[in-house]
């Protein structure tokens, strides 16, 4: 049984222009401070020559920075499977087991990566489309992966052995570069301690913030927060220089280099039996540029990596963890 | 064992830089007419040349086409001069356009309307780049070209700032592009 497939629109969709998915793990090494997003994306119909396939793979070492690239194809020359998809320095894959696997092999930019990651929990699964601009978008996370596997940069390979990993599949309908915009973090504390999510969608100026969702697994407990129980704000601003890819559209959008973006992150959740109050410190971002392969648009997917401190509260327990984490701010 | 698509497309052929911005061009007339028209707007009577290593041809509208040869030996209007390095450390990230400018990597020579004229008609090609996987073919294969160096692979740290070195002719110039927020 396959646990998850990509979601192709079918031929008759009059929305089917608008197409994306995309599956994306994370990896979180608390013995090196590193951190890792592994992504492969699909944005338009398969039947359509101007439908692109990116493979992202970025590592930020707190010695090292920024390694890694983003490469983009179309769906001629892409080996894509129902739930995998292999570029050729970059691939990603479910396996019907539901683990996750990534591969990389980008020599140019000093990075190896080969991991696999086993869910430690139940998906959490939101397949209702959400309106998202004038389209939708649907969700299926895996919060806690084990990881197995290394990454390595330059000369240097990290064992993953006890690192934390996150999985998530993103589907629906959208243009980017319309009026929108999300707010997504994923936060693993230190020896597999609980993992949290939270996200919300928003408009491009982030003005409009719809009701966030923040979900916490930790072992076999899992507590999710919605609506008004979920205050998320962000404060400061980060002064790191970006990485910013694919280059040739950083090169088009040379004055998206200063983007006003956060240096903090704090979200506090109260069901008035279980708390979360969270505070996340970026210590560098990565801009990605997402086209619309089909019209003109352009929408900036910022991933902002960090550490985080948290107050965790549950069935009349509190605990303090700190980990890593990412925070993505797109508009 | 997950495997990454093996490379199947065979090995491009060897191409003056004239192929390539010619190849470029075509592949826009005919995957793009609109942005097309638009460079041919921008570049309108004007001539120039671009310069890569030790390339340089000259790009200009004949016959209400764009049009690209051997320089001629009138002056031209604006001059773009650039590298095989600086262009891969544009297209993988490791550099942003303003860095170049500063380091001397790039340049754009002319009157401020030249210049402009020509970064609106780059700007036009990485635009269309988006949406037509003919022009990232090209760039794939320049970036492949047997005949040419290939592209460094990026030692620790990666990052590009730390390759940047300002060329700036004066302090005054640099306190001037600091307080305009251009530096990197």
């Amino acid at each position: 049984m396959i646990a998850d497939v990509f979601r192709p629109p079918p031929l008759l969709d009059p929305t089917r222009a608008r197409y994306k998915d995309w599956l994306h793990l994370n990896v979180f090494d608390h013995a090196s401070g590193m951190i890792g997003l592994f992504n492969g994306s699909l944005h338009g119909p398969p039947d359509d020559d101007r439908s692109c396939i990116l493979g992202t793979a970025l590592v930020h070492h707190p010695d090292y920075g920024w390694v890694g690239n983003t490469e983009v194809g179309g769906y001629e020359g892409t080996a894509l499977g129902v739930a995998s998809v292999a570029l050729h320095d970059t691939a990603i894959a479910l396996e019907p087991d539901g683990r996750v696997r990534a591969s990389v092999a980008m020599p140019r930019d000093a990075l190896h990566a080969r991991c696999a990651g086993r869910p430690l929990a139940p998906s959490l699964d939101i397949e209702l489309p959400l309106p998202f601009g004038d389209g939708w978008i649907s969700w299926r996370v895996v919060p806690a992966l084990s990881l197995q596997g290394d990454v390595s940069l330059g000369e240097r390979t990290l064992p993953l052995d006890g690192a934390a990993g996150y999985h998530d599949h993103n589907w629906g309908r959208w243009r980017w570069g319309d009026d929108l915009g999300w707010e997504w973090g994923a936060f693993a504390a230190v020896e597999h301690g609980p993992v949290i999510v939270v996200t919300r969608t928003t408009d491009r100026a982030h003005r409009l913030l719809n009701p966030a969702l923040l979900t916490v697994d930790a072992g076999p407990l899992r507590r999710t927060f919605s609506g008004g129980q979920v205050e998320m704000t962000t404060a400061g601003r980060l002064q790191e220089r970006l990485r910013r890819l694919p280059g040739a559209l950083a090169a088009l959008h040379e004055s998206r280099r200063s983007t006003g973006l956060p240096s903090n992150m704090v979200v506090r959740a109260d069901d008035g039996w279980s708390r979360v109050d969270l505070r996340f410190t970026a210590r560098a971002a990565a801009q990605l540029i997402a086209a619309e392969p089909t019209s003109r648009g352009y929408s900036f997917i910022h991933e902002l990596v960090g550490t985080f401190t948290a107050r965790w509260e549950a069935a009349g327990t509190a605990h303090r963890i700190e980990g890593l984490g990412v925070f993505e701010y797109v508009c | 064992m997950l495997r990454r698509r093996s490379p199947t497309v065979p090995s491009p052929p060897c191409r003056s830089l004239g192929e390539y911005v010619r190849l470029l061009l075509r592949a826009l007339a005919r995957d793009d007419a609109a942005a097309y028209r638009r460079i041919g707007e921008i570049v309108g009577t004007r001539r120039a040349w671009l310069t890569l290593d030790d390339e340089t041809y000259e790009v200009s509208m004949r016959d209400g086409r764009l049009s690209v040869r051997k320089p001629s030996t009138r002056h031209p209007h604006g001059r773009g001069r650039t590298s095989r390095l600086c262009t891969f450390d544009l297209l993988d990230g490791h550099a942003e356009v303003s860095e170049a400018v500063l380091a001397g990597a790039l340049e754009l020579v002319g009157s401020l309307d030249d210049v402009t004229r020509m970064s609106l008609a780059i700007e036009v090609l990485l635009d269309a780049s988006a949406r037509h996987p003919s022009l990232r073919r090209i760039a794939g294969d320049y970036r492949a070209d047997p005949c040419r160096e290939p592209p460094r692979a990026a030692s620790l740290p990666s990052h590009a700032v730390t390759r940047v070195r300002l060329t700036a002719s004066s302090s005054r110039e640099l306190a001037m592009l600091r307080r305009l927020g251009l530096l990197p």
